[in-house]
């Protein structure tokens, strides 16, 4: 009983677990400080425009900034972004065409990975009490 | 005869004495020469002594600079600070190399000098393999990347100086530790690839194997967390852990490395898990390789590539070779490593570990694909993408949270397979207690389902820890002994198991600096002037003074900021520093920080716009206190689980 018990409990974890990252992947009380991690510095080596201290970073968190206050939503601000500077300006890829897959490929993987990792485990202790 | 050349000699003696005792014990072992085995054994001994005078030559450049040598050249100058010039020698892809090899060659003497002394058998086919390990770096120094190269003609009389970014305390500590750890993950395969050749894969090995692992893996560790330090105190790496590629690609081994020292309790308890095990040293060293090959050349951009080189395809190169090597040998082997035993139910410790190793391979992987993929992307659809921490924190978060509460669950359980009573009694008041938690940070707080869940499991592994704690001095205070005292006894009886459990609460400290800085920071930034005052959480911070510092090879500007209380006391004074560094057209930024376990206060001079005037980042960050005294915390618990078992307190 435990044990179906144990199981149920992971599997609720795993739920919320996702439904969690899905519904708010970082609630940050600074809309502007998200995004700013959010995008990628145009001429440095790896950094976000957040960390970046290019004239062009500052000038792309004056847009963001500019942007928020006329009400637009993270996505339009994304988007406005991603359609001068590339999908690499993005820090990760949207989920959307090919670039799902680096998204999807792990979870898919992973997910099945575990349930066959757990039935062999299962499997093989049941084979050994008989 | 110049520096440059008697460490290039050296160099070259080294090589050779490598070459020499890899031959040595090679034909030593075919023709069971005791002599031949005994000589090339002493050649391995040696090539500590010659990579070590070849090292001191290059500080010694360093610190008399030396500036005919061009790479004392390239990372060095005379205005650094000369503190600096003692460790210069590993800030760029040459020195560095050397570095390496000094640590591989003294991991060879100790392995030789303190190997039981049941692995004889295995002896020429370790040395071999880790001379062979020495030797790959030492011919790439002397063939293509000479730490002594110098200038024929026109020697400069000043350098050109260390990268700004390096000049910091934290490279005393960080960059030697994790290239350490990086390059000691060889020995501990060795130690495995040496048995399994030899047909004596059994365990009475395995405590030395055991041993070596959990020093390579702590030193690897404590690199890592002293990393994520450095990266917290400065801006433009992202805050104490950004997911970038070279990050990732030290991370990676060491979480291989903490499933196989897991994993390898089960070997030596029960004897399963053994061709695993083996896969998961191979898996560890060939990442190990990888990350060198990220590192020096790689085909990705990272925010701190210090040892770039033209040379990733050597690297890269040896990167397959090793894995090849791994390959063939699993499986020429195959039938000399595996076992019988079977486990016996998934509600076991066996079973638990197996759980574990899962969940620290899955994240390898998340991470691994995070990195691979852009290339892939690259290559087969002509499209540049970055995949960066949003990635990393949504993938990887959840698994992280699974893994800390199997870490709760795990330690419970017993060998062979637990009663459902015996599971009541370990588990029932922690998860009451847990839940409890999770009720009151949902309540209490309007943040993130993920934060209570992450809290929760923090608080249910930490209570059944104390709880266990709490029952077994209990049992021994039974007969009179003072509590403190059988607090002691316990932890001492049973070092290997409480020592993990030590680290296992470091981890958790780690945790909850993670949690607060990725739910619970406040951030604002601000233009302000001196005297100006600002207000964030409890804290008025307010401008005292701006100074400028002019040295020949850098401008550096402090800002002096007071921080007050509510009622207006001071309560420190911090001091914050920009400086810019016109050679590298790169400024150097140091964060103001004042720490208390409840939060860190965080003040981040970001820009001067006038000469009293600036743009201050200021966070307030809950926690992360805890992240840092997670360190101690994790040495501690190392250090008592590898305490010698004949040393009783």
């Amino acid at each position: 009983m435990f044990i179906k018990f144990k199981f149920n409990l992971i599997t609720i974890l795993i739920t919320f677990a996702i439904i969690g990252c899905i519904t708010n992947v970082s609630e940050n009380n600074n809309r502007n400080y998200d995004l700013y991690s959010k995008i990628m510095c145009p001429v440095c080596d790896g950094q976000t425009i957040g960390e970046s201290q290019a004239s062009i970073s500052n000038d792309m968190k004056n847009i963001i900034d500019l942007q928020i206050s006329e009400g637009k939503t993270d996505s339009e601000i994304l988007l406005y972004f991603e359609e001068r500077y590339g999908t690499e300006i993005l820090a990760s890829p949207p989920s959307e065409g090919v670039n799902i897959i680096v998204w999807i490929a792990p979870i898919i993987l992973l997910t099945s990975a575990f349930i066959i990792f757990l039935s062999w485990l299962r499997h093989s202790t049941k084979r050994q009490v008989q | 005869m110049t520096t440059s050349n008697l460490g290039l000699s050296f160099l070259v003696l080294t090589m050779n004495l490598s070459a020499y005792s890899i031959l040595g014990s090679i034909i030593g072992n075919k023709l069971n020469n005791d002599q031949i085995k005994l000589s090339s054994k002493n050649a391995a001994y040696c090539t500590f002594f010659t990579t070590f005078i070849s090292a001191i030559c290059l500080v010694y450049a360093f610190v008399t600079n030396d500036f005919s040598i061009k790479y004392v050249f390239n990372h060095s100058n005379l205005s650094m600070n000369p503190a600096y010039t003692w460790v210069a020698m590993y800030a760029g892809n040459e020195g560095s190399l050397l570095y390496i090899a000094l640590v591989i060659s003294l991991s060879i003497l100790l392995v030789l000098k303190f190997k039981p002394k049941d692995l004889i058998e295995s002896e020429p086919h370790l040395i071999a393999l880790m001379s062979g390990f020495l030797l790959f770096f030492i011919s790439v120094m002397v063939f293509f990347a000479n730490p002594f190269d110098t200038f024929q003609t026109n020697i400069p009389s000043d350098g050109r100086g260390m990268n700004p970014l390096l000049a910091h305390p934290g490279m005393f500590s960080h960059p030697p530790l994790l290239m350490a750890g990086l390059a000691t993950i060889s020995v501990p395969f060795s130690l495995i690839t040496s048995m399994i050749l030899t047909g004596t894969f059994r365990n009475n090995g395995l405590d030395f194997v055991r041993t070596t692992s959990l020093i390579v893996w702590s030193i690897l560790g404590v690199g890592l967390l002293l990393g994520s330090w450095w990266a917290y105190t400065i801006l433009g790496w992202g805050g104490y852990w950004v997911w970038d590629p070279i990050e990732n690609v030290g991370l990676m081994p060491w979480l291989v490395m903490t499933a196989f020292i897991h994993s390898i309790i089960v070997q030596r308890r029960r004897g399963m898990f053994r061709v695993w095990n083996v896969i998961l040293i191979f898996l560890a060293f060939v990442l190990a390789q990888f990350g060198m090959f990220i590192n020096r050349g790689g085909p990705v951009v990272s925010v701190h590539s210090f040892a770039a080189s033209t040379l990733g395809y050597i690297f890269l190169g040896f990167m397959v070779f090793s894995a090849l090597f791994c390959g063939l040998i699993f499986i020429s082997n195959y039938n000399k490593i595996y076992s019988d035993n079977k486990i016996e139910s998934v509600v076991s410790r066996e079973a638990a570990f197996l759980i574990n190793n899962f969940f620290l391979l899955a994240i390898t992987f998340v991470t691994l694909w995070g990195l691979i993929f852009p290339l892939i992307n690259e290559v087969f659809y002509n499209e540049t993408v970055t995949v960066g921490a949003p990635y990393y924190n949504a993938v990887n978060g959840p698994v992280i949270l699974l893994l800390l509460f199997i870490m709760g669950i795990g330690p419970n359980l017993s060998w062979k397979g637990t009663s459902n009573s015996n599971l009541k009694t370990n588990l029932l008041y922690p998860s009451i207690v847990a839940l409890l938690a999770f009720l009151i940070v949902s309540i209490f707080t309007s943040k993130p389902f993920m934060s209570s869940l992450a809290i929760s499991s923090i608080v249910l592994v930490l209570s059944t820890i104390l709880y266990e704690w709490f029952r077994g001095s209990r049992n021994l205070a039974r007969n009179g002994t003072h509590w403190f005292y059988a607090f002691f006894k316990l932890i001492s009886n049973n070092r290997k198991k409480y020592g993990g459990y030590v680290v296992h609460i470091s981890i958790l400290l780690v945790a909850l600096g993670v949690i607060g800085i990725n739910f619970y920071q406040i951030k604002i930034d601000k233009v302000v002037s001196v005297g100006e005052r600002i207000e964030i959480g409890n804290y008025k911070i307010e401008i005292a003074e701006i100074n400028e510092n002019n040295f020949n090879d850098r401008r550096e500007k402090v800002a002096t900021f007071l921080i007050l209380d509510s009622n207006e006391k001071i309560i420190e004074t911090l001091e914050g520093n920009n400086t810019f560094y016109p050679s590298f057209n790169m400024a150097s930024i140091r964060a103001a920080i004042k720490s208390s376990p409840i939060e860190d206060l965080y003040i981040i001079p970001s820009d001067f716009i006038d000469n009293d005037k600036m743009k201050l980042i200021i966070s307030i960050n809950p926690l992360v206190w805890w992240m840092w005294l997670g360190g101690p915390i994790f040495i501690l618990g190392t250090l008592i689980s590898l305490w010698p078992r004949n040393f009783k307190l």
